[in-house]
């Protein structure tokens, strides 16, 4: 009596139907419909088996010009993640254990580029490195150059740009992991003889690897499937695949070719997904 | 050298000289460290904030002069107008459409345990990993191929589907940790199930609610790629406006859209922060 009474308290599974039909639609079709276009189908519904063909893997895979564009864009992905972990790691340090009143502020700042967004940040760096920007009118003015300085369109610009972007999702996670840790147990190893730096390395460090794996992988993600900023900052020679999939879009018209690169890019996404999913359970299992 | 009574400061007391100058210097780095990066992520920002105001005709730093006469000129395009309009109609439809279909299905996966529950929640939270552009992609050959006219109503649904996890994030956060006897106790009392659920659930995740729709509201602010491939001339949404902007001239009315959307943005921020505590949820 009690157990059908207990069934009779859950809640129906109509409520999940608006929002499975809804994703059905807009999200998985477009997503079976851009993988059907990759092999050739023609952008219609009517499906046409015939027009199925590997042509546009095998151009991108054959052509030494997209295939260094691939490892380009896998190499930013590693770049703004290795500097975003370095530089986000103390602050996120600082976050969980000053008890200073900047504290409070600082947490603030960390929050803004995931407010603000990327075309905001891109124009603030576009005005920061520009041919008559802050850096430039300041390194004229001292005369430390005389000619200003392009910074901006070279791989360092897009770093730079993609690190403030990317830092509060890498900041957050390592915070969120050093908050679980007892600070009695850097204390133990500092009782025990260790120096602050020493107690650091092997002590604390470790046990916040986790939320370094987190924030990288979140970056690594973020970074090689930014658009705007890599296409405002990056130069000619430095494209990187979501700018790629725009140009063989918007420029070249080519929509079966686009669609293969995106495809491409989904599936670097999706491993990402699938490594997220691993450390999970690992967690789980460990403890 | 002074005499310190607690244990741990003892050990301290106990380092020569030369220690404790090396924790003055590791005090006073970490210091400059926090201050650089404070800086490193707010000048950016100030920067385009200080341009908007520039009497100069090209984006440059330092500025040459005040003045307000680039807010004017947005006030005054119809073009601009139409576009913070869309973004903030394109912004609140997909917001509410989210949490219409979001929230009824975050509240079943907290408390119901069916075969698939797990496959669900990741699909409702997998529109996080797609990179925008990948989807904005699909979806802009998808409403080609489906005859569906490029109107705001695409860049809404498009936004929504974005929206989801956050919605179904927050919610769940708050929904496991409700126990399932304060239905259980509105059941007994009387109350059918939608009652029990609008006057006993909802009040107490209504600051999840609110919180996963300002995500919703900030992230259709600031995609930019997904919009990008499905506005047209007819139908401009401010992210897209300030993106093409800056791809061709760059005169300091980019920077004064900007400032206006960040203002919007903050503002929404503040709200949560006052109204739900949006800060618990990060």
């Amino acid at each position: 009596m009690q157990v059908t009474k207990a069934a009779r308290t859950q809640p129906s599974g109509i409520l999940v139907l608006p929002v499975v039909l809804f994703l059905a639609t807009f999200y998985i079709l477009p997503g079976v419909f851009v993988i059907l276009m990759s092999i050739g189908h023609p952008p219609s519904f009517s499906l046409r088996t015939e027009l199925i063909t590997a042509a546009n893997f095998e151009r991108l895979f054959g052509s030494a010009y997209y295939l260094k564009v691939l490892v380009r864009t896998i190499a930013l992905g590693f770049a703004v993640g290795i500097v975003t972990a370095v530089l986000a790691y103390p602050i996120a340090y600082y976050l969980v254990r000053s008890s200073s009143r900047f504290r409070s502020v600082m947490y603030f700042l960390t929050l803004i580029p995931m407010a603000v967004g990327m075309n905001m940040i891109t124009l603030g760096w576009l005005v920061v490195l520009g041919r008559y920007g802050l850096i430039n009118s300041m390194l004229l003015s001292i005369g430390i150059v005389r000619e200003p300085l392009t910074m901006m369109y070279t791989w360092g610009a897009m770093i730079v740009g993609l690190t403030n972007v990317l830092f509060t999702f890498m900041a957050l996670p390592i915070a969120a992991v050093l908050r679980t840790i007892d600070p009695s147990i850097e204390q133990a190893a500092r009782n025990l003889g260790a120096g602050a730096l020493r107690a650091f390395i092997f002590v604390t460090l470790p046990l916040s690897l986790e939320g370094v794996a987190t924030g990288f992988l979140a970056v690594f993600m973020l970074s090689s499937g930014a658009l705007v900023l890599p296409m405002l900052l990056g130069g000619q020679g430095e494209t990187i695949l979501p700018v790629l999939i725009w140009e063989q879009y918007s420029v070249a018209n080519d929509r079966n070719f686009s669609a293969a690169l995106a495809v491409v890019l989904l599936f670097f996404s999706l491993m990402v997904l699938l490594l997220q999913l691993h450390m999970t359970r690992m967690r789980r299992v460990l403890t | 050298m002074t005499v310190m009574v607690a244990p741990v400061t003892e050990i301290a007391a106990n380092r020569t000289e030369g220690a404790r100058r090396w924790y003055a210097l590791a005090r006073v780095s970490i210091a400059a460290y926090v201050f650089f990066a404070a800086v490193f992520l707010t000048v950016p920002v100030l920067i385009v904030i200080l341009v908007s105001f520039d009497t100069a005709d090209y984006v440059q730093f330092p500025p040459s002069g005040m003045t307000l006469k680039w807010y004017a000129r947005i006030a005054a395009s119809e073009t601009w107008r139409t576009a913070i309009v869309n973004s903030a109609i394109v912004g609140v439809g997909s917001t509410l459409l989210a949490v219409v279909t979001g929230v009824p299905a975050a509240y079943l996966i907290a408390r119901r345990d069916f075969r698939g529950r797990n496959a669900l929640l990741a699909l409702l939270l997998s529109p996080l990993t797609i990179p925008w552009v990948v989807f904005g992609l699909a979806i802009l050959n998808f409403w080609g191929a489906a005859n569906l006219p490029r109107n705001l109503f695409a860049i809404i649904v498009a936004h929504s589907v974005i929206g989801v996890p956050y919605v179904v994030r927050t919610c769940l956060a708050v929904l496991v940790n409700i126990s399932p006897s304060c239905e259980l106790a509105a059941r007994t009392l009387g109350a059918d199930q939608k009652r029990a659920f609008m006057l006993v659930i909802l009040p107490m995740i209504q600051m999840a609610i609110i919180s996963g729709a300002i995500f919703c509201l900030l992230i259709s602010f600031i995609n930019v790629p997904v919009p990008l491939f499905l506005t047209t001339a007819s139908t401009p949404t401010m992210q897209v406006a300030i993106f093409s902007q800056m791809l061709s001239n760059t005169d300091p009315t980019v920077a004064a859209v900007s400032t206006i959307q960040l203002a919007m943005i903050l503002l929404a921020f503040y709200i949560g922060q006052r109204v739900a505590r949006l800060g618990d949820f990060l």
